[in-house]
């Protein structure tokens, strides 16, 4: 009798055919310039997509019904899980991973595949081809060589279950947000390596590969954040990133990306920087590869070892034989997607985004370089050196707080040219507040110089945005009086230039968090008794002791602690331990923290041990200052990514007669 | 008009600086368990992937923090410290490289590679610079050659919206 398993593996092996067709309908739709060939090809994407929704919704189903005769289901995921965390357990391993990257792929390809169409006529065959071959590679790594369709042929009663880090409702949402990011980065690729291909710049091209890219490091974005936000309550150890080196190379297309989407601005206003602004595209690409290769293949040392599988190798010659390709298709169309128009003034805003693309470049390199280095230490030596966290900030930090001088002075400037006056009038503002912040600082007895500095850099660069904004309230209260019909907007600007600055607010805001908790976080751990305090500045923490719970499968230890500041109760909070039956020997921790106001300190309690009778436990106490900044910034950020992408029907500025030309901001 | 901006921004900054975490000294008391929390910030926990003693709530990490204690109170230096780990371990607990030997190299990875990036970038400025120096020197024709190149970049470059 047909099962899900059979069922499943028939969809993929549809799918793949599908694949094939559809490589193959790209291919000689792109050779032999038959646009009826090409949509073909988009037809057949659709198609894939369909297909592969089935099969995901399938293993979806064999999880739901906990069907223990499929290995995967078998393998992740156990009856005494909750219902929105089996699903989860879909992405909890290798083959359900790569099942999740193949289906999401194949919406987003179905989509692109159109978009390249109406784009460009005749360089959209071409990037129909690269994407076709990208989808045909990754659904042939999951059909001959990590199927999630693996039966056993005695199916066990009960499943292994997931690991108990994982268990946990972040794990619904931070895997597949980095798995669609890493995906969707191939994208923008297959729209580069196209334009390479055909041989040929268009505008509305470039541009629907602009939209692409800003999709795809929105998602990145969400997906690094969403694991910050995930290892601070979960992992147990009071911070958010630990330059691990999953961590860095899921950081690393995105800093590319942040280069590319900066570099794409200049070429699109002034067409510079063109043909390095595509070799960024593919660059991204790549890292996102070799990311995804470090993550599988485990060849380093990281607390995101859940993942691992032998599919290393193929991930390992597939970046290989990309940068190859990607390298040599770029030289040989050089000459013609080079733009010799030069910049021509440091004082500029495309200058602006040269030292941008310097700085993500180098934080790129340099995080790259330290990721890898123990390795090469390996092959040389055969002995692995370390390399944590403090080489990261100390190589970092630095570039990092440029970034942010960057970030409060360049937005300001002018195209082309800034003339010396015009760039103080634009500057002063954020250079006094910059100044003002750090003296205060100092004054107020701060003595470390690199925060001081980093501190009134961000303050710098949030009045640099409100200023902008300031001016075009003004802008628009001005048209609002000289206008007599039509609409009123409340502010006069370029809504993607407007969004932009309110993204660089959420990463000042991001920054400062960033920068209060490394400078200022301090910790203690003690064992107490019942109704002793363990004590941190002016917050004490009393324990008033434990109590247990037992479900099937799982045993919950929770302590019950009273929050003081200064004396007086301000929380109560219950920081607990979880213990999975058959991960006894990994007790997993459920932090509990406590945002006070206005002080904006994280008050965050862990369990660490506890006697058996619950008179005593021991307990690990941070504060940390401004963490909560980190959330805030990046919902700040994510709403600016929103008003840059929201869709608005174009110019409908130039209809008000009299108004269309609006005063170009400095 | 100047004056409202003024005020709004004063109001704001002294909005980011109420906000801003300035804390006081440390507690004088605590000197030891505070260098023993960045002594352990600087070793990697053994039987945990990728977490540091100070992180890490395994017990092997809760035993490496006590011995830290203890050794600092017999006035041990950190240096003594790390090092002891390091023979325990090997050279891998250490979570900042050493800067000698082959682990100098990832020390100077960063340092070449903002080096080379300021000089590209000087680069690239400087190429956009070059018509103004040939105006300036009176070479006539080579002025004359690069107004002929820059109109030709421009005419073949999309036209900016």
């Amino acid at each position: 009798m047909p099962d899900l398993v059979d069922a499943g593996r028939l969809g993929l092996g549809i799918a793949f055919g599908v694949a094939v067709l559809q490589l193959l309908l790209g291919l000689a739709g792109a050779v032999r310039r038959t646009p009826e060939l090409s949509r073909g090809a988009a037809n057949a994407a659709s198609v894939q997509a369909a297909l592969l929704t089935v099969v995901a919704a399938g293993l979806a189903a064999g999880f739901l019904a906990r069907d223990f005769s499929i290995q995967f289901v078998a393998d992740h995921s156990s009856s005494a899980m909750p219902t929105g965390l089996t699903i989860a357990a879909l992405w909890g391993g290798q083959e359900g991973s790569l099942l999740f990257w193949t289906w999401s792929m194949s919406l987003f390809a179905a989509v692109a595949t159109r978009r390249m169409l109406t784009a460009d006529g005749v360089v959209g065959p071409h990037g129909i081809v690269v994407l076709s071959g990208l989808q045909l590679f990754f659904l042939g790594v999951l059909v001959f060589t990590s199927s999630p369709f693996a039966r056993l042929v005695a199916a066990p009663a009960e499943g292994r279950g997931l690991n108990p880090l994982l268990w946990d409702s972040g794990m619904q949402i931070h895997p597949p947000m980095l798995l669609s990011g890493y995906m969707s980065f191939g994208i923008p690729f297959a729209f580069a390596a196209g334009l390479l291909l055909a041989g040929r710049v268009t505008q509305p091209w470039l541009r629907e590969m602009r939209n692409w890219m800003l999709l795809a490091w929105a998602i990145q974005s969400a997906g690094l954040l969403l694991g910050a936000w995930w290892a601070y309550r979960v992992l147990g150890w009071g911070g958010y990133w630990g330059w691990d080196p999953v961590e860095n190379v899921a950081l690393l297309p995105w800093l590319v990306a942040t280069a590319y989407l900066h570099s794409a601005l200049a070429q699109e206003r002034r067409g510079q920087l063109r043909a390095w602004a595509i070799g960024l595209v593919l660059v991204t690409y790549a890292l996102a590869i070799f990311g995804t290769f470090v993550v599988r293949s485990g060849i380093l040392s990281s607390v995101h070892n859940f993942a691992l599988s032998d599919v290393g190798p193929i991930f390992f010659v597939f970046v290989g034989a990309l940068l190859i390709l990607s390298a040599a298709l770029f030289i040989y169309r050089l000459p013609l997607i080079r733009s010799d128009e030069p910049i021509t003034d440091v004082a500029s805003k495309e200058a602006g985004f040269l030292i941008n693309n310097l700085l993500m470049l180098a934080i790129a390199a340099a995080t790259f370089w330290g990721t890898v280095f123990p390795m090469v230490t390996e092959i040389v030596q055969g002995a692995r050196i370390a390399v944590g966290p403090p080489f990261y900030t100390q190589v970092n930090v630095p570039l990092l707080v440029a970034t942010l001088g960057l970030l409060a002075i360049w937005p300001l400037l002018a195209w082309r040219r800034t003339s010396l006056g015009a760039a103080w009038r634009a500057t002063s503002w954020p250079i006094a507040t910059l100044a003002l912040v750090s003296v205060l600082l100092a004054v107020l007895g701060m003595r470390d110089g690199l925060p001081i500095i980093a501190i009134g850099l961000t303050a710098a660069v949030a009045v640099g945005v409100a200023l902008e904004y300031v001016r075009s309230v003004r802008a628009g209260l001005a048209r609002r009086r000289q206008a007599t019909t039509g609409p009123y907007p409340l502010m006069v600007g370029n809504r993607r230039r407007l969004g932009s600055y309110l993204v660089h607010l959420g990463v000042a805001i991001l920054a400062l968090g960033i920068i209060a908790s490394a400078a200022f976080s301090q910790e203690t751990a003690a064992s107490v008794e019942r109704g002793e305090a363990v004590s941190l500045g002016p917050y004490d923490v009393v324990f008033q002791g434990l109590r247990s719970s037992v479900q099937p499968g799982l045993n919950t230890v929770v302590a019950e602690v009273d929050v003081l500041r200064d004396g007086a109760v301000i929380d109560r909070l219950s920081p607990s331990r979880r213990i999975h039956a058959g991960w006894e020997n990994q007790p997993t921790a459920d932090v509990a923290v406590s945002t006070t106001l206005p002080h904006l300190d994280d008050v965050y309690v862990l369990l660490s041990s506890w006697d058996g009778s619950g008179a005593s436990a021991t307990i690990r106490l941070l504060v940390n200052p401004l963490v909560v900044l980190l959330w805030i910034g990046g919902i700040v950020y994510f709403v600016g990514i929103l008003v840059i992408a929201w869709p608005v029907e174009r110019r409908e500025a130039a209809a008000i007669p009299g108004v269309a030309s609006q005063p170009a901001a400095s | 008009m100047n004056r409202h901006r003024a005020i709004l921004l004063l109001g704001l900054l002294a909005a980011v600086v109420l906000v801003l975490p300035v804390r006081a000294a440390d507690e004088p008391d605590l000197p030891t368990r505070k260098r023993m929390w960045s002594i352990a910030e600087r070793l990697d926990c053994p039987v945990c992937q990728g977490q540091s003693v100070r992180e890490s709530n395994a017990q092997l990490a809760a035993q490496m923090r006590e011995i830290i204690l203890i050794k600092l109170q017999a006035g041990e230096s950190e240096q003594q410290i790390m090092d002891f780990f390091a023979d325990r371990y090997g050279p891998g607990v250490l979570r900042e490289p050493p800067r000698e030997g082959l682990a100098l190299g990832v020390w100077i990875g960063p340092v070449v590679i903002v080096g080379l990036g300021i000089l590209l970038l000087g680069w690239a400025l400087a190429r956009g610079r070059r018509p103004a120096v040939a105006a300036a020197t009176g070479d006539l024709q080579a002025y004359e050659r690069q107004v002929d190149d820059l109109r030709r970049a421009r005419r073949d470059s999309p036209p900016s919206p």
